[in-house]
Order: structure tokens, then sequence, then C-alpha cells
């Protein structure tokens, strides 16, 4: 089992939006993330899967408080992240970083690559004294998978893959513990997905780092994580380990999602779960369960109550009423 | 009697679609981007071929050269586009325009781009009907679009008709491009990324629509995807490019069980399998070439790893590995046999 204490803690994190055009009216709100909780422990990889609109993007950045939530904790080491002054906020993002999703906007255009890396370091000096810098860049850059040369490079001057390795190589150079990749391969060609894949496998072994990855590909989310989050309309409805997720999943939503990926291999097809219709709007959410309006096991007792996360096995959650052990 | 036979065979073997060694070059300040460097293919009635490729393999390209899509110059267009017995590329606009959008129609990837935002849904449809069959009236038209729109699933039809795109979400606007596609019940559909910007549930049911409509008109779908998944589940034959020209053709099942192409290898061991979890992907070195700097001999050469001299010096020409499968690798046979 992996060490007791949490290194990332969410309890209850919640994120709305004004709704456009309620100015005033303060009860109109978008409700991008609604009282997600989950860990992550040192060393784990936590995917979190779901459909575009249900949130995982908003919580990636209310984790990093990229995005002020408007309630909720974000408990790193034991610490609160919430309540910090911007000042010290400034410091702890040393050691959570982030990767996004398209390298070709996350990247200053008019920095070379090594003004790219350097960066953080002109801002915190402390990590690194100004004679060690050269040497580190090639370090990074070889690390992963570009050479020193390119330090003298723009952006402009490589192609996607190459973008996303440089990305990876600036949330390294401040020495983070946890980096949080959102959809850090869905801009990436198939061929070029399995590089970076890997890449991100081979430094998290060499560097001790947890990730938390979003993604919308149910294959690159089983293939990387130890535990997956799937979550919908701004809620996680199930929760836990690779295996419980992919090989017994419980929430009909789940195995929706699971029955509609489309397989090369004919053994690996399922039986298809179509739903109907698509997302509701986060504005104006569904009572009770938010996936019963889809959902092909509603019930009419799903439209009363909002159905908890509760306990099915060990580590293993699951927030539909209609679930019986 | 027997002479009528023989000619109802012969119209049933001859494909819908007949691409002979299609090429696209365009013209730029850079010097000259070949797009598309001989591609040739065959559609028959009713079938699903998919044409598998990353992006700057060429596969868009080439299918806006079939639809007549491509401005030239810069473009320049070589070698024929058979559409039964009349031959595209060469035929006056007088002639194409009563099959391109009508014989053969095609979606895109975003629908809502694609959609005129400043016209209901409705209009659109009857704009179809107005240019291509003036001989519809007006009611007829309107009736036509109500059925067409509740073919595609959108209910209900008779008020929806009257929206606009933009009151539509994501899945639905790509049902009425569907719809838009589908109008004149033409013999092939040709269909670019269509699921690309949609969730994996929505992709599910538009598949499933365009499976059930095939079915209903006998159409010919031509699938554009850089998804494998997507392919090997929706189509019956597969084109498989790579740095603008075919590296593999076949019956979808028969490359997917036994491909003759280190790229196609490749590519399905990029993907990460269940039995793949806890072990090391086997990715494709390197990055797909860039058009105007093309390697010589094999386009594939400098990413394979079977590459040998040859390959860097001669291009490798498709080879028939089994009566209905080819390849264009030097190493074929062996690639098959492994």
């Amino acid at each position: 089992m992996v060490d007791a204490k949490p290194l990332l803690k969410i309890e209850n994190l919640v994120k709305h939006y004004p709704a456009p055009g309620h100015g005033l009216d303060k009860s109109r709100v978008v409700r991008a993330v609604d009282e997600v909780s989950f860990t992550l422990h040192r060393g784990e990889t936590l995917g979190i899967v779901g459909e575009s609109g249900c949130g995982k993007s908003t919580l990636a950045r209310t984790l990093l408080r990229l995005v002020e939530p408007t309630s909720g904790k974000v408990l790193f080491n034991g610490e609160d992240l919430v309540g910090l002054s911007s000042k010290e906020m400034r410091a702890r993002r040393c050691q959570l970083q982030m990767i996004f999703q398209d390298p070709f906007a996350s990247l200053n255009p008019r920095m070379t690559v090594g003004q790219i890396l350097s960066e953080p370091w002109v801002i915190f000096p402390d990590i690194l004294p100004r004679a060690e810098w050269k040497e580190r860049i090639w370090y990074l850059l070889t690390r992963v998978g570009l050479s020193a040369d390119d330090a003298s490079r723009y952006p402009h001057q490589f192609s996607g893959g190459q973008r996303q390795r440089i990305g990876i190589a600036r949330a390294l150079s401040v020495n983070p513990e946890v980096i949080v990749c959102d959809e850090p391969f869905s801009a990436l060609d198939v061929s070029i997905q399995a590089q970076v894949i890997n890449l991100l496998e081979d430094i998290q072994q060499q560097f001790g780092l947890s990730y938390v990855i979003i993604a919308h590909d149910l294959s690159v989310i089983r293939h990387c994580s130890d535990r997956v989050a799937v979550m919908y309309l701004g809620n996680i409805v199930e929760i836990g380990t690779w295996e419980q997720i992919y090989g017994n999943p419980l929430h009909p939503y789940t195995q929706a999602l699971l029955s509609a990926m489309p397989e090369v291999r004919t053994k690996d097809r399922k039986e298809r779960i179509i739903l109907e219709g698509e997302v509701p709007s986060p504005l104006n959410p569904p009572s009770g369960c938010r996936f019963r309006t889809r959902c092909h096991r509603a019930q009419p007792d799903c439209a009363q109550n909002k159905p908890e996360l509760r306990v099915r096995a060990q580590s293993h959650q699951c927030a539909c009423i209609h679930i019986h052990d | 009697m027997a002479v009528v036979d023989v000619k109802a065979d012969m119209q049933s073997d001859q494909p819908v679609l007949d691409v002979r060694d299609l090429k696209v070059t365009f013209q730029t300040p850079r010097g000259h981007v070949h797009a598309v460097n001989g591609v040739s293919f065959h559609v028959e009635k009713g079938e699903a071929l998919g044409i598998l490729g990353e992006s700057g393999s060429g596969k868009s390209v080439s299918v806006g050269a079939i639809m007549g899509l491509l401005e030239s110059p810069p473009a320049r267009i070589e070698g024929q586009v058979n559409y039964r017995d009349t031959e595209l590329i060469s035929a006056p606009a007088s002639v194409t325009r009563s099959i391109h959008g009508d014989r053969i129609a095609m979606i895109y990837q975003d629908a809502i781009t694609s959609l005129n935002p400043s016209l209901t849904i409705g209009n659109q449809i009857g704009e179809l009907f107005k240019v291509h069959r003036p001989n519809m009236g007006r009611r007829e038209i309107q009736a036509k679009s109500i059925e067409l729109l509740e073919a595609v699933g959108i209910q209900p039809a008779r008020e929806r008709v009257n929206s606009y795109p933009h009151e539509f979400s994501g899945g639905m606007n790509q049902r009425i491009m569907i719809a838009l596609g589908i109008a004149l019940s033409p013999e092939i559909l040709i269909a670019d990324e269509p699921t690309t910007a949609l969730d994996v549930t929505v992709q599910a049911q538009i598949m499933r629509l365009l499976g059930d409509l095939r079915g209903q008109i006998d159409m010919a779908l031509i699938l554009i995807t850089h998804d494998i998944g997507l392919v090997a589940e929706n189509t019956d034959r597969l084109m498989v490019m790579y740095g603008g020209g075919p590296v593999e053709t076949g019956p979808t099942d028969a490359i997917i069980e036994r491909p003759a192409h280190p790229y196609t290898i490749g590519l399905l061991n990029s993907i990460p399998h269940d039995d793949m979890k806890g072990k090391k992907l086997i990715a494709i070195s390197g990055s797909p070439p860039k058009l105007n700097e093309m390697p010589k001999g094999c386009v594939f050469a400098p990413r394979c790893a079977m590459a040998k001299d040859m390959c860097r010096k001669e291009i490798p020409v498709m080879t028939r590995i089994a009566p209905d499968h080819s390849s264009a690798c030097h190493f074929a046979q062996e690639v098959v046999d492994g």
C-alpha cells in the first residue's frame, strides 16, 4: 500500500462561475466543479476522465489556483493552499507544476527555449545558481529527448511533439513534486503520443513525481494511471484503481463511456451502450443525479436526491443510488 | 437475355469511384510542396473505405482534389478521378456541378463552422434542393427537409427546421451536416474526421447513425480519420497514408491482423492496449517528414526500425502480398511473415 499520508488531498472543492448575462443575479452560476474530493499519494498517477464540459480542466486549474476555487480545500503536504497569499502561493508553485494541452499556445514565441527553461530561475534565484544554468538547461533538454543546441532556438522551429517536450522540461526545471497534465497528448499525432507517454513515465520514475493526468482518451488513461476518477457535469461519479474502473465499472456512466470507446481489436469490443442526447448545461444541471437524463438505468427516484460517493469496495467509490452490493 | 445479364454484371463490377495516380502539388514561395504523391484507390458501391493517416499525410488534400475544392493555382492536380464514366479533374464545371455535392457529398470535422450561421437549417437544406433539384416545389422541399431531420434524429423536426446552427449543440450540428450530406441520396459520402470534435458517447451515436443511413440508401462511405479504432469498427477496406501517399491498402481486418508495412505496425503498437499496461509503449521514433523536405527513397525510412540501405535510395512501389492486400515496402513479405 502507498504512503498513508496523501501528498495532495482535495476536499469538497467547488468552482462556480457567474452565469453569462446575469451579472447581478448571483444565484445563477455555472457549476463547473461541484464538491469534488480525492487524494493523490506520492509517486502515484491519478487519471481524470470525462467528456467536454465535465469540469476536468477547471479542476486542474483550481488545484494550482490558476483559477480561484469558490470553496473547498487543497491540502498539499497537509497545508491548505486555498488560504495562502499570492506571495506564499507563488513559492508553492515550484512544487506543483502544470503541462498544458496546446504546445503551440503555452510557450512564449518570443523567448528561446533556453530562456523559457531558465525563466523560473530568474524568479526563484534560490533554485539554481546562475553558473549552473547552462549545464542544467543542457541536462533538461537531453532528458526530454531534445538536444543541447535546441536551447538557442525558438518554439516555432519545433514540431508539436517537440514543443510538448519543451513544456515538460519547463515543468521539470523547478524540481516539482506534482505535475498536473491537462490533456497532454490530445494535440499530438498517434505516433508521437506514444513517445510522450513513455517520456512522462520515465521522468516519473527518475524524479519520483506524482501526476494528475486529465484526458478524454480512455485507453491513454488506462495505460498511465494507478487510480482513475470519472467526472460528469462537475462531479466525480466513480473513483477507483484502474483495475476496478476498467474491469468492474459500477456507475452506468462509466459503463457507457467505456463501451463507447472504439477498439481496434475485435476481441476488445464490448456491447455498446448508446447514451441518449448530450451532456446537459452546467448552468442548470438536472436535479438529483446529474446523469439521470441520459442514464439507461434511471428510475423515478434518481431525480430526488443527489447521490453521494459511497465506498463499494476497498478504494472503489461510486455515486449511484441503484447499485447494491 | 444473356447480353442483358453481362451488362448488369459489368455495371455492378465497376467501382463507383476510381482514383488513379492522384498527385497534388502546391506552388509556394518556398518551392513546390508535394502534398499528395500518387494516390490510387477505388470505392465499390455501398462499401465503407477508411483513409487513415496523421496530420500532413495528405488524406484531406486527396479528398479536396476529388471534390474539386482545391483552387488551381496554387494547387496543381494530376491523375484521374473517375466517377463511373466521368473523369472529374478534366471535366468542365457544368459537368462536375451535377456530381459534386449531389452524387458525391462531403461532411466535415467542424460542423459549426461549416454551416451558415445566418440561415435556418431548413433554409440550408432547402438551398441544396433548389440548386440540384430545380423541379421540386416549396412544399415538397419543406416536407423533405423535415423528413431528413427526423432521419438524423433531430426532434421535434417540424419546429427545429426553423432554428439556426447556434441553437444546437456540437453533436446536433454534426447531425445537421449529415442531413445535408445525405439530402440528395448520394452514392458516396466522404466524411472527413466527422467525429473528431465530439465526445466518445456522441461519437458512438453519430457512427451508428452513419451506419444505419448507409444501409438505408446503399451509400458508399469514405471515412477519413487518424483514429484506428474508428476505422477498425466502421470500414470494410482501408488505405493507410503516410507522407503524401498510401503505404498499405487492403481489407480493414486483414491490415489490423496482418499489417504489411512497418508504419502500420508502428501505429498499431502506439495505441495503449490493455495488455501494454505497465509496459513501455513501442513508439515510432522521430516525427513525420515536412512536405517540402521529403526524404529520398521510402518516405518512412528515416523513422523505420527495419530500414536498410535500399530503403534510403529507392522509392518502394505497392506490392501485392494477398489478393486484395498491398504494401509499399521493399520488404513487405518479410514484414508480414514477421
